[in-house]
């Protein structure tokens, strides 16, 4: 290194010892040293702490002598003041150590929370309740049938996420529209044209054109429930046979 | 915790607590090998970056890993890919390799609280951010910000902005670019990021759901196994996951590691040198993020709190009097108190920087995560600098990370004082960015371990207004011809021209060249095509040319007898009533035809060269001229001979020059001349005149004069010129020439004295011993005693961009394979370049 470089350096350093240097206490406030003394002010709280415990419960743990007794005291708060003087100096607060090692240990316990909303998990649980399905009897240009064949199959072709309509009557409709001659139809559900499958957030919401194309009573199934509905009612499983 | 923000509107967020904060988005400044005034001047920058921001703020620094496909976009930038399919390949091929290197670079990120005036304004604003939450708590919709209160915070906020040095370019962040950064800190480790969006893209606000929401999980608790005693036992693992599990495709979980600055060098550390954010980006292949929560108070409030210190000191020393002694630990403190005090007295404008710095690794699991996390530490740890992941407080120094979060309370014990004179000798803010913002990719940029890239596009710097030609020299098969090559052939890829002397015995740059494109390759030695100035040009530049160089190649004056007869006879109008002769057609003229006084003593002398087979090239009837459009024409001048300098300056040995030698000097000449004419004819199509060992040319000063002219002028025309060299002060022609050449390159010179020239011309310390012994020693370091380079220690260098950047680079040869295979083949038994060193990398 150059002259000119060693000049143009400079020493850096944090002040931080500055104002964080340990505190020791070491003599009593008339000026009488402490034995044993200096303590820091964490040996000094701590063993205060286990001193005062130890007095409050004499009743549960003072059992013995008055020689065996003042033994234990003496051995606790002195092991306590002891544990705490090995502690590192002008290192971390304990009291926030102690914390985070608690928040660590009780972490395991506490819920995961989202967005500061805690999640409680449920435990897994089977979705019981019995379904009795009816079949329509076939009719020929039927009442149930009528506002079905009303609303014209070109809806179902252009609301391609509603295979099936959920009336207010349970059942499936049959097609009204179904010639005389055919005999009856092997399946009551009608395939559901696949779900278009969309990589973005359309899937989940829905479009406001939509809602503002269709009537209320004709909307695509919005909520989860009514897709899933939806899909188990388009499933090719067979129904049933039952009259 | 929820994430905090309740409102935002362009850089400002309103949010729970109440505060609102003001984000910026900064620049760094140029550092890295700039020379030392520079690096004083970027401290100087940081300590009025720090006097400007009173109270606290937050800087952050996100490393993001750059995305090939942005990289490659930025190759592509401005040609017509459809038109120049060589170049999609090469882009194509780009993709795949930067998928291996990972190159990234770093956004800074400076977000300011607002201060509250008055006890009004701190009740007003709380009362709103606790009405937001009742409002939220019972599902009511959120309610604005009213106009006024905006517009007061865009002033308030404006004000500090404009405290800012200009340097750091403080750009209001924008909502779409905080959604960046909160999207930036899910998922941490993971390489999702996308590019920060521009300032430009989204303006407008943004909804509150685009922050969207994660599951922040310390512990990792929730990849505990489903039964056995592990499930319910704590992991105590210092980790934080970060998970977003209820999405249709859940992204994968990122598991972050904070550690927090504990202890610097006690006995400080020396400037330049001290700049300990850097060793962040020590790591290779990891990003680290890293934040600075910053409290900043006047010197009057420090030297009353240093006060109630000193009592406390002075208690301590009776305290402790009865220790034999009180320890270093308090002799330490008073000394440091001392003179922490003595520096703010000293300077009235000075300040205190509190600082807690953050540190976060991140992987796609666990056990890397912990890695990554002891990896940093003992990095850090080989400077004395001790780092601690306290456990526990994951989280919480996940949101200290956080822009508009409150400093959580574990980072104030992490807290470390200094004045802002001393804090700004960290440097935080800085960058090592070269070269240009698109154009081919030349190089990665290797000043740090974090790797960047570097741009460098000849043709797009005619537009700025700098020339694009550029300069390299280093030892032999330090990798200047494959720098060279390469560019030359990127442009000839992106549609431009390169014209290449070739001195090489083997023609080495003559077999590139017709690897990559349809090259013309004009062989002085045994041309089959001519050079013939009188055909290539139109006929008034062709006679201008040729007496240009017969005056020279005869020895004659410009105004004695036979220099006013050639000037003479090849004037267009006299040429054209002779049919237009050629020049070995002026030699049969001047013979037979030529009634002018002198003509036989001028043809002559002119047969005296005319038939020898070295001067074929333009004496030669049977010869075709070459296409001048043809994407590479070379010039092997592989059998000329050169006078020496001695020969030149010396005016009785240049009376008795010899023939080739005379010869050899003239075809230089017409070399240059036929270059500048072909790059200087079309101003839209960038063409480029590459010469390697360029003393072949610089040791004429009609050459020097060509190059300056390329120099100069070149760029409005649309033409560069490419320098190689080993030594840039004898090699690259004069002072003039040397200053002019806006980018340079310099690769590994072994000697001592080569070294210092380069760095000289590089315009870095020459006297900087570090950089010094590492071009020497550490840059593409032959190893072993058969003279290796390691493969992956090939083409380093460094470089100077027209801005005056500085940085160490690796050189990339082409991606794709066939271009490679043509860049990095040298000719067996080449005399000129080691092929051991050059055969691949």
């Amino acid at each position: 290194m150059t002259e000119q470089q060693a000049s143009s350096r400079s020493v850096v350093k944090m002040f931080t010892k500055a104002r964080n240097f340990p505190q020791l206490i070491g003599k009593a406030p008339d000026g009488r040293k402490i034995p044993g003394g200096p303590y820091t002010l964490t040996q000094f709280v701590g063993a205060g702490i286990a001193g005062g415990l130890l007095w409050l419960t004499q009743s549960l743990w003072a059992q013995g002598s008055v020689i065996t007794n003042g033994a234990i005291f003496l051995g606790i708060t002195g092991g306590t003041l002891w544990v705490l003087g090995r502690l590192p100096q002008g290192a971390r607060n304990p009291i926030s150590v102690v914390r985070g090692v608690g928040r660590a240990a009780t972490g395991a316990m506490s819920p995961s929370k989202i967005n500061g909303e805690p999640i409680r998990i449920k435990r897994p649980h089977a979705v019981l309740g019995s379904v009795i399905i009816l079949d329509t009897p076939p009719i020929h240009g039927g009442a149930i049938g009528e506002p079905t064949a009303a609303r014209a199959p070109r809806e179902r072709a252009e609301n391609a996420a509603a295979p099936v309509e959920l009336g207010n009557n349970a059942v499936p409709d049959a097609p009204a529209f179904r010639p005389l001659t055919q005999p009856r139809p092997e399946r009551k559900t009608v395939p559901a044209p696949a779900r278009p499958r969309a990589d973005d957030e359309r899937q989940r919401t829905q479009s406001p054109a939509l809602a503002e194309a269709f009537d209320l009573a004709n909307l695509a199934p919005a909520s989860s429930v009514q897709q899933l509905l939806a899909m188990a009612a388009a499933a090719p499983t067979p129904t049933r046979e039952k009259a | 915790m929820q994430q905090p923000n309740r409102l935002v509107t362009s850089n400002l967020r309103w949010t729970r607590s109440g505060v609102v904060w003001a984000d910026y988005v900064l620049t760094g400044i140029p550092y890295g090998y700039r020379p030392i005034e520079d690096r004083q001047t970027a401290r100087a920058m940081h300590k009025m970056l720090l006097r400007a921001l009173p109270g606290e703020s937050l800087l952050l620094s996100v490393a993001v890993s750059l995305d090939p496909m942005t990289i490659v976009e930025r190759m592509e930038r401005g040609v017509d890919l459809d038109l120049h399919p060589a170049w999609a390949d090469e882009c194509d091929a780009t993709i795949d390799r930067l998928e291996e290197i990972r190159p990234g670079q770093r956004i800074y990120w400076l977000s300011i609280p607002l201060a509250n005036h008055g006890f009004g304004d701190t009740i007003k604003s709380a009362t709103s951010a606790a009405w937001s939450s009742v409002a939220d708590l019972m599902g009511m919709p959120p309610s604005s910000i009213p106009v006024e209160e905006r517009e007061r915070r865009a002033a308030q906020a404006a004000q500090i902005a404009a405290a800012i040095p200009a340097f750091y370019d403080a750009t209001p962040a924008t909502p779409s670019q905080m959604v960046w950064l909160h999207q930036h800190a899910l998922q941490r480790g993971l390489g999702l990021d996308t590019d920060m969006p521009t300032a430009m893209e989204h303006p407008a606000g943004t909804a509150r759901g685009s922050f969207t929401a994660a599951r922040l999980d310390e512990g990792a608790q929730s990849d505990r196994p489903e039964s056995g005693w592990r499930a319910k036992a704590p992991t105590l693992s210092r980790v934080l996951k970060v998970d977003q599990p209820w999405e249709v495709t859940p992204p994968p979980a990122s598991y972050q590691c904070f550690l927090v600055l504990a202890a610097t060098p006690s006995g400080g550390t020396l400037f330049p040198g001290s700049e300990y954010l850097t060793l962040a980006d020590n790591l290779g292949g990891v990003d680290v993020d890293w934040a600075i929560r910053f409290k900043n108070s006047a010197a009057s409030e420090v030297l009353k709190k240093n006060r109630r210190a000193l009592v406390q000191m002075n208690d301590q020393y009776t305290q402790r009097e009865d220790e034999l002694s009180t320890g270093s630990v308090l002799d330490d403190a008073a000394v440091a108190l001392a003179e922490y005090n003595a520096l703010l007295e000293a300077d009235a404008m000075e300040m205190e920087v509190q600082s807690t710095t953050i540190f976060c690794v991140a992987a796609a699991d666990e056990e890397t995560a912990i890695a990554y996390q002891r990896e940093l530490a003992k990095e850090f740890e080989g400077s004395t600098y001790r780092l601690q992941a306290p456990i526990g407080f994951q989280e919480e120094l996940f949101w200290a990370m956080t822009p508009g979060v409150p400093t959580p309370a574990i980072c104030n014990e992490f807290a470390q004082i200094t004045t802002s004179e001393h804090f700004a000798a960290y440097v935080p803010v800085t960058r090592n960015d070269l070269g240009d913002g698109d154009g081919p990719l030349i190089a990665l940029n290797i000043s740090s371990a974090r790797t960047g890239v570097v741009h460098h596009d000849i043709a797009k710097k005619a537009s700025r207004d700098v020339s694009g030609s550029v300069g390299v020299c280093g030892n032999l098969g330090s990798g200047k011809s494959g720098y060279l090559k390469t560019t030359g052939n990127q442009v000839v890829d992106r549609g431009g021209q390169v014209i290449v002397v070739d001195r090489t015995p083997l023609g080495e740059y003559a077999l590139w060249a017709e690897a990559i494109t349809d090259a013309v390759v004009v062989d002085t030695a045994a041309p089959d095509v001519t050079m013939d100035p009188l055909r290539l040009f139109s006929p008034a530049r062709g006679g201008e040319v040729a007496v240009s160089i017969l005056l020279p190649l005869l020895q004659l004056q410009p105004d004695d007898r036979l220099g006013v007869l050639l000037s003479q006879v090849l004037e267009p109008e006299y040429r054209a009533r002779f049919g237009n002769f050629t020049t070995p057609g002026l030699v049969s003229h001047l013979e037979s035809e030529c009634t002018l006084d002198g003509a036989r003593e001028l043809a002559g002398k002119l047969k005296v060269y005319a038939t020898k087979s070295y001067a074929a090239a333009l004496f030669r009837a049977d010869l075709q001229p070459f296409n001048p459009r043809a994407g590479a024409i070379v010039f092997r001048t592989h059998t000329l001979e050169l006078p020496s300098e001695r020969e030149v300056e010396n005016e009785h040995l240049f009376k008795q020059m010899s023939l080739q030698k005379r010869v050899g000097r003239m075809m230089y000449t017409l070399i240059a001349q036929i270059a500048r004419g072909i790059c200087f004819a079309d101003p839209n199509t960038l063409a480029v005149f590459l010469l390697d060992e360029c003393h072949h040319l610089t040791r004429s000063s009609e050459g020097v004069e060509i190059i300056i002219d390329f120099i100069r002028d070149g760029r409005k025309h649309d033409a560069a010129v490419m320098l190689g060299s080993h030594d840039p002060e004898a090699d690259f022609g004069s002072e003039t020439l040397r200053g002019l050449i806006p980018t340079r390159l310099v690769f590994r010179q072994t000697d001592r004295r080569l070294a210092q020239k380069s760095l000289k011309w590089l315009g870095v310390g020459e006297n900087d011993l570090d950089l010094l012994k590492e071009l020497m020693e550490n840059t593409s370091p032959v190893e072993g005693k058969d003279g290796f380079v390691a493969p992956h220690r090939r083409g380093e260098g460094y470089m100077r961009d027209p801005a005056g950047n500085v940085g160490r680079i690796k050189v990339l040869l082409p991606a794709s394979e066939a271009r490679y295979q043509a860049a990095s083949t040298t000719p067996k038994e080449s005399t000129t370049e080691r092929a051991a060193e050059l055969a691949t990398w």
